[in-house]
């Protein structure tokens, strides 16, 4: 096996990306309309069959083939715990971990507004946690009850405290609904274990997808599991931060990608007390995804424009408030859109920009005092004030020319407050292969390759 | 192994040793050791030359520590210290200066640190003023070597004819607030220890008080044997310098402090003379007569261990005035007054001490240390950490830092209910001190050994950084069955309560110390009413007092606590009970 055909798909594209695992080396890159919609094969085998015109039949039949997919806006999740800094802070960082979005997040006794505000999220799939280990048990058994006995028959994920797993799960058996048992996301102070739910998570995710248009037959095809593509992308930043043993990793970094409707920030450095701060909370990962779902370059542009105000992000884009707000009406109907005249481009630019710092400074942490006497800084969420590489990838960052000077915008500003624990100064870069799914893939297979392949990627 | 680094840079991108030594050697060349009056007096061309002298000659050498912070009023008192003492037969060899902390890092952080009580010195020049007063030699310990200064105040010490530096332990121990700097602390600490390497020969001593940096946390002193076995591979086998070790603020028992000096002297390879084994601290309150009982006892004991075992080191004169003020000199020579009768006297006591049994103790707590000293560095050879690169070994202990170093690599048996996880083999004071109320406690109360707390969750935590009171009632609480859920030390109010909630506890106890525990009980228990905890057990301990409305003293704020529903019996002996009782009373209201 010398090469390895890399594929995603997702709603808007399929791409591939074949790779020469001996050279660790790109071969060639494309993209397709996507084809989820009609029959996920037929992207399979334009994509293959672009792999085949570069390296031949033979090779190609050989080489490894692996998938990621993002289609159908990836997977959707709620989350319910007990408290938002313990157990709901570690549920969200499993469900992104996993690939996932967090469409709604609940913490204390679930009440029946909370209920039917569950069922109206759209979610696919429950996490429901809560507890240390020999903790609360009423709590999450009283909520366990009012989810068995929603309506809605989403499948739910427990990983709260394990003495009452067993019941949990009958409890949802009986209103015949799914329940898989993870182990316990906080099982003690201190102390985080998000990787079993994830794993069920991504299961779940591929167990769904593969009832979607062809899905099942591209699996079938491949051999190999589909993977969510934004945890293809978080493993691949973690290996580009640390290295193998042959290559050293770039250290601390950030990616940030800014979609359509929503913008994913990962982070990839050992969580640790800024200045001497105490860190309170649930413990943070060293490779950490958030994504926000209400920024985005057109159907959350409208959020953006809430968020920051008219007058303001029309004046970043030097356009008047009217044409603005006109421009944000017309990406929210076609979200298909591209900017056609220099006025479009500088509002995507603003747009984008915001975005940007917003996300970024939403999955930060930040430090606080605390105690009017004998005060102390505590620090809650993770410390990135001493990230010092970001970098751009998909969409509008990949193929636009302002990107890193847009990045420039998750730095801390001059006069800004410091306590929000973002970079202080950054390097740029961008992923110019948009690589970085394929590099996931490929790293449970051959880690050098990936790291490779991504090294080559990023530039200024 | 599961240990937690807390990386403040990558150790991997320090520079390599031989760019260290090299720098280190090249900022020597630089340095003209300067002579000191005391230099000049005796005739040396060092303290250390000095100090083999008055070992061959069995003297008793004195040390006094000086904590005033203008240049001009300390000169004034060494000439009074040493006018009044020599007229009245009495002496004294040498004072230690305490750098400002602001000297502790370079000129342009200056400003990012608020000046404190120490001396601060604009110029070189005026680092030489108080070496020419007297014939008193100048020890400089806190903010030089280990400091974000390391290089600039080693290297002006030594022009300034002043051979005896620290402290080492500050590297591990003492933060710069709002500077982080490690890895530049780190390279400066690396090679001002090559600069005093580079003197070696001519008697440069690096000293570092175990009792104020790593050491001071540690719970056992077999493992504190090791680590001064640590401090002292890198500073000597790496890096060239002379080291001793000072200790002695946190030895309350005289008879440990001998077998301490002797077990540290066996393991100083190059007979390097000590610097001063520092006063008992801990004894010192505000009761003067009792004060003077804590300086006879320790002072006593140094001297006869000096006498059996010269090591170089000066006795410390401790003002018994020193917990309450800033002594004055007159405070100072007092305290040589008591000294010299115990230095008369100690002879005495010289043929009736077993000495057979302090060295016995003094070869188990270094074979013990040995363990340690081996296991970490072991562990970091493992964790891939470069054991022969001084800066790199220094890093990721201080990452690691001694709670991890002692659970993980320490030399006593396991034990799930001790601290740290381990009965130390030979525990400090301080921990003799809350072993001896924790059994005693646990003595005392009846029935225990059915485990009363069994099944009932308690979330345990310190409002600040003292935490002994937390660990008597942690272990009283585990021995009677409970599961604890202990938040460690400076919790913030909405951790107590998202703790409570995740456990679903009903017993919340909190240990404060530093004068707050208005403001905290207050904040506590709105947190709990927003949250509905209202049927929380709420239990504070320790000191429960805070200076209300703008006053200077604190006052004793227990009865405010206690018409808020907390309880504030501050009775170790009744907590068990307490939370039995309404536990029940709890499971009766459920049914």
């Amino acid at each position: 096996m010398q090469y390895a055909a890399l594929l995603d798909f997702g709603s808007t594209y399929t791409k591939v990306a074949c790779v020469d695992l001996a050279a660790r080396q790109v071969v060639m890159t494309d993209r397709f309309p996507s084809t989820v919609h009609i029959d996920a094969r037929i992207g399979l085998r334009q994509c293959l069959e672009a792999v085949e015109s570069v390296i031949g039949k033979k090779a190609a039949s050989k080489a490894l083939r692996v998938a990621s997919s993002s289609a159908a806006g990836g997977l959707r999740m709620a989350v319910v715990g007990l408290t938002r800094s313990l157990s709901i802070s570690a549920g969200r960082n499993a469900a992104f971990g996993a690939g996932a979005k967090i469409m709604a997040n609940f913490f204390g006794r679930l009440t029946a507004e909370d209920a039917s505000a569950l069922e109206k999220s759209n979610s696919e799939i429950v996490l429901l946690c809560g507890g240390y280990e020999k903790g609360n048990q009423d709590i999450v058994l009283h909520n366990a009850e009012v989810l068995s006995s929603c309506a809605a028959s989403i499948p739910v994920i427990y990983a709260g405290n394990s003495d009452v797993g067993p019941v949990v799960r009958e409890m949802f058996r009986q209103s015949g609904k799914e329940c898989f048992l993870a182990e316990n996301i906080i099982p003690a102070v201190g102390k985080m274990n998000t990787g079993p739910a994830e794993e069920i998570i991504r299961h779940v995710f591929m167990k769904r997808i593969v009832n979607m248009n062809g899905m099942g037959g591209v699996q079938d095809e491949l051999g190999e599991l589909l993977v969510p593509t934004p945890a293809a992308v978080l493993t691949a930043g973690e290996l580009l931060s640390t290295g193998t043993e042959r290559d050293e990793g770039v250290g601390p970094m950030m990616l940030v990608d800014v979609g359509g409707a929503t913008t994913d920030v990962y982070s990839f450095e050992a969580n640790r007390s800024y200045q001497y701060a105490r860190l309170t909370g649930a413990p943070e990962p060293y490779a950490k995804r958030t994504v926000e779902g209400d920024m985005g370059m057109r159907e959350s542009s409208i959020c953006i424009l809430q968020e920051v105000g008219a007058e303001i992000l029309a004046k970043e884009a030097q356009v008047s408030k009217e044409a603005l707000e006109a421009a944000v009406q017309k990406r929210l109907t076609d979200t298909s859109i591209l900017a056609d005249s220099d006025a479009e481009w500088r509002m995507d630019q603003a747009l984008c920009r915001e975005a940007i710092s917003i996300s970024v400074r939403r999955h930060a942490g930040r430090t606080e005092r605390i105690y009017s006497k004998g005060a102390r800084e505590i620090q809650r969420g993770k410390n990135l004030a001493e990230v010092e590489t970001i970098i751009g990838t998909g969409g509008i960052l990949v193929n636009g020319e302002n990107s890193r000077e847009l990045l420039q915008a998750a730095a801390l500003a001059d006069g800004e407050d410091e306590r929000i624990l973002i970079p202080r100064k950054l390097q740029t870069l961008v992923d110019h292969d948009y690589i970085f799914y394929a590099a996931g893939l490929l790293r449970a297979h051959d880690e050098d390759a990936a790291l490779a392949i991504m090294k080559a990627s990023i530039r200024v | 192994m599961e240990l937690k680094i807390n990386r403040r840079f990558n150790e991997k991108d320090l520079p390599d040793m031989k760019t260290l030594i090299a720098e280190g050697q090249k900022i020597a060349k630089t340095v003209n050791i300067g002579e000191s009056l005391f230099m000049k007096t005796y005739n040396v061309k060092s303290e250390a030359e000095y100090k083999r002298k008055m070992m061959e000659a069995g003297q008793i050498m004195k040390h006094s520590h000086i904590g005033w912070n203008s240049v001009s009023t300390t000169a004034d008192g060494f000439r009074k210290i040493y006018d009044k003492l020599s007229a009245a037969g009495s002496y004294v060899d040498r004072f230690g200066v305490c750098l400002d902390g602001s000297m502790g890092v370079p000129q342009e952080y200056r400003d990012r640190i608020q000046v404190g009580t120490g001396q601060v010195y604009s110029t070189p020049d005026e680092w030489k003023i108080l070496s020419q007063q007297v014939p008193v030699q100048v020890h400089m310990g806190d903010h030089m070597i280990g400091s974000l200064n390391s290089v600039e105040n080693c290297v002006n010490a030594l022009n300034a004819g002043i051979t005896t530096i620290g402290n080492i332990s500050h590297y591990y121990s003492y933060e710069y607030p709002g500077l982080d700097l490690e890895s530049e602390r780190t390279i400066t600490t690396c090679e001002a220890i090559v600069v005093m390497g580079c003197f070696r020969e001519q008697g440069t001593i690096i000293h570092s008080n175990l009792d104020d940096g790593m050491g001071s946390q540690f719970h056992d002193l077999a493992n504190l044997a090791g680590w001064a076995r640590l401090e002292r591979y890198i500073v000597e086998e790496l890096l060239g310098g002379g080291m001793n070790f000072c200790f002695g603020n946190l030895f309350s028992d005289p008879i440990l402090r001998i077998i301490y000096s002797k077990a540290m002297w066996d393991i100083n390879t190059y007979k390097t003379p000590g610097s001063m084994i520092y006063g008992n601290t801990i004894d010192f309150g505000t009761n003067i007569p009792r004060n003077y009982g804590a300086l006879s006892s320790f002072t006593m004991a140094d001297i006869i261990g000096q006498l059996k075992y010269p090591t170089g080191h000066a006795v410390t004169a401790i003002p018994v005035t020193e917990a309450i003020r800033v002594p004055s000199a007159d405070e100072i020579i007092d305290s040589h007054h008591t000294v010299d009768i115990m230095i008369e006297k100690a002879r005495y006591y010289m043929n009736f001490i077993d000495f057979g049994r302090i060295e016995e103790e003094a070869r188990l707590l270094n074979a013990c240390g040995n363990v340690f000293f081996e296991r970490v560095l072991n562990g970091l050879d493992d964790l891939g950490v470069d054991i022969t690169h001084a800066g790199q070994i220094m890093g990721v202990l201080k990452g690691i830092g001694s709670e991890q170093l002692e659970r993980h690599f320490g030399i006593g048996k396991r034990d799930t209910l001790a601290m740290r996880g381990r009965t130390p083999v030979c525990p400090t004071n301080i921990i003799q001190t809350i072993s001896a109320t924790q059994d005693n406690l646990i003595g005392r109360i009846n029935g225990l050994d059915t485990k009363p707390l069994e099944g009932i969750n308690v979330v345990l935590g310190a409002t600040d950084i003292h935490v002994f009171g937390k660990e008597v009632i942690k272990k009283i609480l585990l021995v009677a069955g409970a599961n604890v859920y202990d938040l460690g030390d400076a919790t913030p109010v909405e951790e107590f309560a998202d703790t409570l909630i995740e456990t679903g506890s009903n017993f919340l106890v909190v240990s404060t110390y530093n004068g707050m525990a208005y403001s905290f009980a207050k904040a506590m228990k709105a947190k709990l009413y927003e949250l509905h905890l209202m049927d929380v057990k709420f239990f504070m301990g320790g000191r429960l007092n805070e200076a209300i409305d703008g006053a200077n003293l604190p006052e004793d704020v227990s009865e405010q606590l206690s018409e808020m529903g907390i309880n504030v019996d501050n009775d170790a002996e009744m907590i068990v009970k307490t939370i039995k009782t309404y536990w029940e009373s709890l499971q009766k209201q459920r049914v």
